[in-house]
């Protein structure tokens, strides 16, 4: 087994909100690999883009961050803040929802390349910079004949095929995608997607791909990571989370997603919690069919063979604590 | 045997079952495109966007109709039409037999009542300022529905609780930013249902919206045609929500309708390349599917400037002959070379010919810096090099011509929607309909 690129334990990222504290991520671990792609999915608000934001050290003023970011064998939380600015972008690439407010309108597509290598890449020469660019461009389908266009002269998918090259082309061995395809077409999508698995081959970083399209982490991912109110509740290998989840979340986010081979549509009752206040025992409690008594009273410690973090593993509670929870109706009054 | 088609009457497809509430007849929506200051002035005019292209099409009481598409297809524009929204500029839309093209906003306002929409996005479709019991009142008191305030209040209240925001007194007085996403897309739906209309146009209604409240909002959509017996025009780009919602499913693509048919048949046996891509591309939630996706190469082709022929020619894998070739679909061809070609190769072969709209004539490609000659063998190795691609089937031959390589282009024919034999299909595609003297079996894919 190589060493993870990136391996965080305990993060936490809390935020200043009007009302106290949001604990946006409280507790997450994971590690990937290179050339590894890890699926991060949840509902609006569970806490995903702060997680990206938190592992890039983005976090906005007034928040703090806490745990261990080993990236590479060197602790991310803990080194001087210019230190860690410089290893962003060329260590560590981050590809964003919306590639047209993340390329400056008035700089060519060759400018955007040069002034990435030339922060981070001090000793190339103009002419290796430009070849440096035109190959990850290259590698993305965009023809070279392109290279001084502005980018309002692309469509929607080249732009955000140019922000990946963007980020390729500093040779990070960490690549965080945030919602790379949401503004998408169906067919760019595909297109994004089919170019995410070239990229593995060829430059094999590691990748955390957020999104909230389970059919996309079917497809693009090797793992999978759910998570829900800040905490990831259950990881593994895509293949066996999807066939078996062992997380009620997991089953209800897996039921209501609407595919071609939907009969019957599904929903989760509720929506996520406020993360200033969040459920006590278990977070998914109030909106579990299946809480028990335990489940508001202690949190759930992580239980095999995939990891998911839910009392209804364990299988030693006595019949008091398995007994079912009473359950307040949950109304369209609290719908997301 | 390939015979003549009929292309005045349109094919039984595009008609719903049963007495239609509305009639489409070879709509054509097209937007000026507006030139820069000088050509304004000189009243030259930079084109026209062909947004809607002839769209003949029907709507039976009750029934979904999808209409799919990407971006640009004039999906959304054919929905706004419908409702009086955008002009038509020629063609016909009747409502129970009622002209509604060149209506003054006067006349259709009135029939708006009938016919409402709901937006993609419910945070940009309610006025913030408003409490959602005035956003809903309001359109109660333009189409003079009620005489009283209370009656108005009360009827707002039912259409509240009819989406589920019950009980309506928590909801009433809540001004949007109060409200959750989906809460927005169902008041929303309130506003249109409370005017009790016939048909309600979606635009992707819930695309906005949270993965979880999905499945929420499309049924309550589904519920309320069932309760309320309402008629929708579905618009979207998700086929896997216009599979389970609709019943009959129009694909567009650069203002046509390239494919129609019942949504049973056109998902389980799509006969268009287009179709066959869309759905070929659609994520699916599980992993044991592990389908090798041949996408469509390029993007969208710009609307002002559309192919020549079939617009989806130039991205189709199934092209041949007759689908509309022409000198400047080689361009295309020679940038995906130059994405594959080492770097030397492209720094020489890019300076062969022009950039841009120089590149070719009607007729030829052009040399720049270089000789046709040279022309000619760079065009020669790339066939060689691909000789299967779609390009060469409409390239009868190449001939080196003064400063140009000229192009002898099959001749090319515009399909038309057509009814497919012994199904309720149309589509609009010569590898099922091929013009008199082509062979669709010379196309790399089998039509099915």
């Amino acid at each position: 087994m190589t060493e993870p690129v990136l391996d965080v334990s305990d993060l936490r990222v809390w935020y200043a909100g009007p009302n106290g504290p949001v604990r946006a991520v409280d507790g997450v671990s994971f590690a990937l690999r290179p050339g590894e792609v890890l699926g991060l999915v949840g509902e609006s608000g569970c806490g995903k883009s702060t997680l990206g934001r938190g592992l890039m050290g983005l976090t906005p003023r007034g928040s703090a961050v806490d745990g261990t970011v080993s990236f590479d064998g060197q602790d991310l939380l803990s080194m001087p803040k210019r230190e860690r600015d410089r290893l962003r972008g060329a260590g560590m690439g981050l590809i964003f929802q919306e590639p047209m407010t993340r390329l400056d309108p008035l700089m060519r597509i060759s400018a955007h390349f040069d002034e990435a290598l030339k922060t981070h890449e001090k000793n190339l020469s103009k002419k290796e910079r430009e070849a440096r660019a035109l190959e990850a461009l290259r590698a993305l389908g965009i023809p070279p004949t392109r290279f001084r266009n502005y980018p309002h002269e692309f469509s929607g998918g080249m732009r955000q095929r140019i922000m990946i090259a963007l980020a390729l082309a500093l040779r990070p061995k960490f690549i965080i995608a945030d919602e790379p395809t949401t503004a998408l077409d169906v067919l760019v999508e595909a297109q994004i997607l089919n170019i995410l698995v070239e990229i593995r081959e060829r430059f094999s970083p590691a990748i955390l791909l957020i999104t909230h399209n389970l059919g996309i982490v079917a497809e693009a991912c090797d793992r999978v990571a759910v998570m829900y109110a800040g905490r990831i509740v259950e990881q593994g290998p895509v293949r066996d989370v999807f066939a078996a989840p062992a997380h009620p979340y997991t089953q209800a986010l897996l039921r209501s997603t609407i595919s071609l081979t939907t009969q019957e549509l599904h929903s989760i009752a509720g929506a996520p919690p406020d993360l200033v206040a969040p459920p006590t025992g278990c977070r998914f409690h109030p909106r579990c069919p299946s809480a028990m008594q335990i489940c508001p009273q202690v949190s759930p410690p992580k239980f095999g063979p995939h990891v998911a973090e839910c009392w209804l593993l364990d299988s030693s509670l006595s019949e008091s604590d398995a007994a079912p929870l009473d359950k307040q109706e949950v109304s369209v009054a609290d719908e997301a | 045997m390939p015979t003549k088609p009929d292309l005045s009457k349109p094919p039984p497809a595009t008609r719903a079952p049963g007495e239609p509430i509305v009639e489409i007849t070879d709509l054509n929506v097209y937007f000026a495109l507006r030139a820069n200051a000088t050509a304004r002035l000189l009243g030259r005019s930079s084109g026209t966007v062909r947004a809607v292209d002839g769209v003949t099409l029907s709507l039976a009481p009750g029934e979904v109709l999808g209409l799919v598409g990407e971006s640009g297809s004039g999906k959304s524009t054919l929905g706004r039409a419908l409702l009086g929204l955008v002009p038509a500029t020629s063609g016909s839309i009747r409502f129970h037999g009622k002209e509604l093209t060149g209506l003054p906003e006067s006349q259709l306002r009135p029939l708006r009542r009938q016919l409402q929409m709901v937006f993609q996005d419910p945070h940009a479709s309610l006025n913030p300022s408003m409490t959602v019991g005035r956003a809903i009142g309001d359109a109660l008191r333009i189409h003079k529905m009620y005489t009283t305030a209370e009656e108005r209040r009360a009827a707002v209240g039912v259409a509240l609780e009819r989406v589920g925001l019950a009980p309506a007194s928590r909801f009433i007085d809540k001004y949007p930013a109060e409200l959750s996403g989906g809460q927005k897309q169902r008041a929303v739906i309130a506003r249109a249902i409370v005017l009790e209309p016939e048909l309600v146009v979606a635009d992707e209604p819930i695309s906005m919206l949270d993965m979880s409240v999905r499945a929420k909002i499309l049924g309550l959509l589904d519920e309320l045609r069932r309760d309320l017996g309402l008629t929708y025009v579905y618009i979207t780009h998700d086929l896997a929500s216009a599979r389970f919602f609709c019943d009959r499913v129009a694909i567009m693509y650069l203002g046509k309708i390239v494919e129609i048919g019942p949504v049973g048949e056109i998902f389980e046996n799509p006969r268009h390349p287009y179709t066959k891509a869309l759905l070929g591309a659609v994520p699916d939630p599980d992993p044991s599917r592990t389908v090798a996706r041949d996408l469509p190469r390029g993007e969208i082709p710009d609307a002002a400037d559309p192919p020549l022929g079939c617009s989806f020619h130039p991205r189709c894998p199934a092209a041949f002959g007759p689908c509309g070739w022409e000198p400047r679909d080689v361009r295309m061809v020679l940038e995906q070379r130059w994405t594959i070609v080492p770097a030397d190769h492209y720094a020489r072969e890019a300076k062969l010919v022009h950039d841009g709209p120089r590149f070719a004539s009607e007729n030829a490609v052009d040399a720049a810096s270089g000789s046709p000659g040279e022309v000619l063998e760079l065009l020669e190795d790339e066939r060689a090099a691909r000789p299967a691609d779609p390009l060469w089937k409409g390239v009868a031959g190449m001939s080196v011509s003064g400063r140009a390589v000229l192009m002898d282009m099959k001749p090319a024919v515009e399909p038309h929607l057509q009814q497919v034999p012994g199904s309720d299909v149309a589509v609009s595609c010569h590898l099922y309909h091929p013009p008199t003297g082509s062979d669709p079996a010379e196309s790399n894919v089998a039509p099915t």
